[in-house]
């Protein structure tokens, strides 16, 4: 009797063949990344493609979830000799995965934009947009991934978005406050001060974003059970 | 002999339906029929013996481990074929080898790709265009391929034709060959079983009718049938389930009641099927 692969080793296995079993979804959200770029180019705006490139790899990130629902493959990791938190954890690397390569596609086609098109960027906007892309990426797939686990994602799609929509009410409200328009003076000028912290603070609470996810998401799974 | 698998006092309840102190044990090296209609609480026992659902009590141990504590090692040696494929159906045949493969440390490459031959499985086809018959004999390959010990399927018949049953029938009687390997096999198409099963287990409505050896199932019970007025109140109260014909009626008992009725009371073996049928028409009464 074999005794298994190493949990590591498992992980990885699991890893891909989300990528296996997502490739066939992803043709379709390439071919709107690229109008995306092509609509940054035509405005001329390299952050604008690379924002839209970055916020729209958050539905890249959904696409396992409905292949896999699609095809009744619930019961495909239920046979694998898999534990059920090496699933979730490398469904979870399979997001962060795609948020690096959307991260690098998009960084690429905002400077050849910028180069093509003599639009100067500078350090300050760029990790701006790229750290708070990365976060809210992170803060999508957060919310999104324990809910399709629970409820699946025909079920739970529609509601991934409340999170998102609860934090531009926040965002209106904190808007209309008097000190508001000071107080964003004081992050930015902070920022500009120490811009190396940006994308330290996008990744890290990114990545810690996703780490209470996967706890979430692996109570949620044991409680369904 | 050692049993394949053993499962003792399985229960686990539903708003709807329960799975009620599930016991049977299938012995290495054989085939057994899991029978029982549709809802009767083969597939949650099925998903119980993966561990894909939670189970509220009982054990389960394969090959001699136990389900839970040993998960890992017992899929291993475990593999599964249902009713439905559960690959992406925008695979190729040969894309499947490369998503699975790593999982098992016995996989073996050489043997999945004699599968494919002798099944005529072309490796460059999409799961999509695959038959119903294909995907079950794809299946079959990739859980024949690791050295799996114990291969449980469920329904695997259902919506197949008569020849790609037949064959389905042949290579599961090649695959315990050895001896080593066993089948556990979920139907309501019961003629299949009277083909290859070795042991028996019927459930009904989430419990265990009957568990044991095939043809001791069939020596167990009778097929009575004879005109209303044979219909006695003491055989009635006998008869585990009973229909009307137009001659008069038709029912089960056990075989050992069926002494000193009425002569022109006919007494005939059962089929698996009527077994199951009349199983359920006494659980309805």
């Amino acid at each position: 009797m074999n005794t298994g692969t190493t949990s590591t080793g498992r992980i990885l296995n699991s890893l891909k063949l989300d990528f296996f079993a997502a490739k066939a979804g992803l043709r379709l959200p390439m071919i709107v990344i690229m109008v995306l770029v092509m609509a940054g180019a035509g405005a001329k705006q390299p952050y604008l493609a690379l924002a839209l490139v970055l916020l729209f790899s958050v539905i890249l990130g959904g696409t396992v979830f409905s292949t896999l629902e699609k095809n009744h493959a619930d019961v495909m990791y239920g046979v694998l000799p898999l534990k059920k938190i090496e699933i979730i954890i490398g469904r979870y690397l399979y997001a962060l995965i795609i948020s690096v390569v959307a991260l690098i596609v998009g960084s690429v086609f905002a400077l050849a934009i910028s180069r093509i098109f003599t639009v100067k960027m500078d350090n300050l906007t760029f990790l701006a947009v790229l750290s708070v892309a990365f976060a809210y990426y992170c803060f999508a797939v957060a919310v999104a991934y324990p809910l399709y686990f629970r409820f699946g994602f025909t079920k739970a799609y529609i509601f991934t978005m409340v999170p998102t929509y609860f934090l531009g009410v926040v965002g209106v409200i904190l808007m209309g406050r008097h000190n508001f328009t000071s107080n964003l003076n004081s992050v930015i000028q902070f920022f500009t001060a120490h811009q190396y912290l940006m994308p330290i603070f996008g990744v890290a609470g990114g990545l810690v974003l996703l780490v209470i996810s996967v706890a979430v998401a692996n109570a949620v799974v044991a409680r369904a059970r | 002999m050692p049993d394949a698998l053993e499962v003792r006092d399985l229960h686990k309840t539903y708003p709807d339906f329960t799975l009620n102190k599930v016991s049977f044990s299938l012995p290495e090296g054989s085939i057994m029929g899991f029978v029982g209609q549709n809802g009767a609480g083969k597939t949650t026992t099925i998903k119980l013996i993966f561990n894909m659902i939670a189970r509220d009590g009982g054990q389960i141990k394969v090959l001699g481990l136990d389900n839970l504590h040993d998960e890992l090692a017992i899929k291993q040696d475990l593999a599964a074929v249902f009713d439905e494929i559960f690959f992406v159906d925008s695979w190729r045949v040969s894309e499947v080898e490369k998503a699975v493969s790593g999982f098992y440390q016995n996989w073996n490459s050489a043997q999945y790709a004699g599968y494919l031959k002798s099944f005529e499985l072309a490796g460059d086809k999409k799961i999509s265009e695959l038959s119903r018959g294909m995907k079950m004999k794809l299946m079959l390959a990739v859980a024949m391929s690791h050295g799996a010990r114990l291969l449980i399927l469920d329904e695997p018949t259902s919506g197949l034709d008569p020849v790609a049953r037949d064959e389905l029938l042949d290579i599961l009687l090649d695959y315990i060959g050895d001896g080593a390997r066993s089948v556990f096999f979920s139907t309501h198409i019961t003629s299949d079983l009277d083909r290859i099963a070795d042991y028996i287990t019927l459930i009904d409505h989430g419990h265990i009718f009957y568990t044991g050896k095939k043809d001791e199932l069939l020596e167990h019970f009778s097929i009575v049938k004879g005109r209303p007025e044979d219909l006695t109140e003491d055989l009635r109260r006998k008869l585990i389930g009973q229909s009307a014909t137009r001659e008069g009626f038709i029912g089960m008992l056990p075989a050992a009641d069926a002494q000193g009725l009425a002569p022109a009371v006919t007494i005939e073996p059962p089929t698996i099927d009527e077994i199951l049928v009349y199983i359920s028409k006494g659980e309805a009464r």
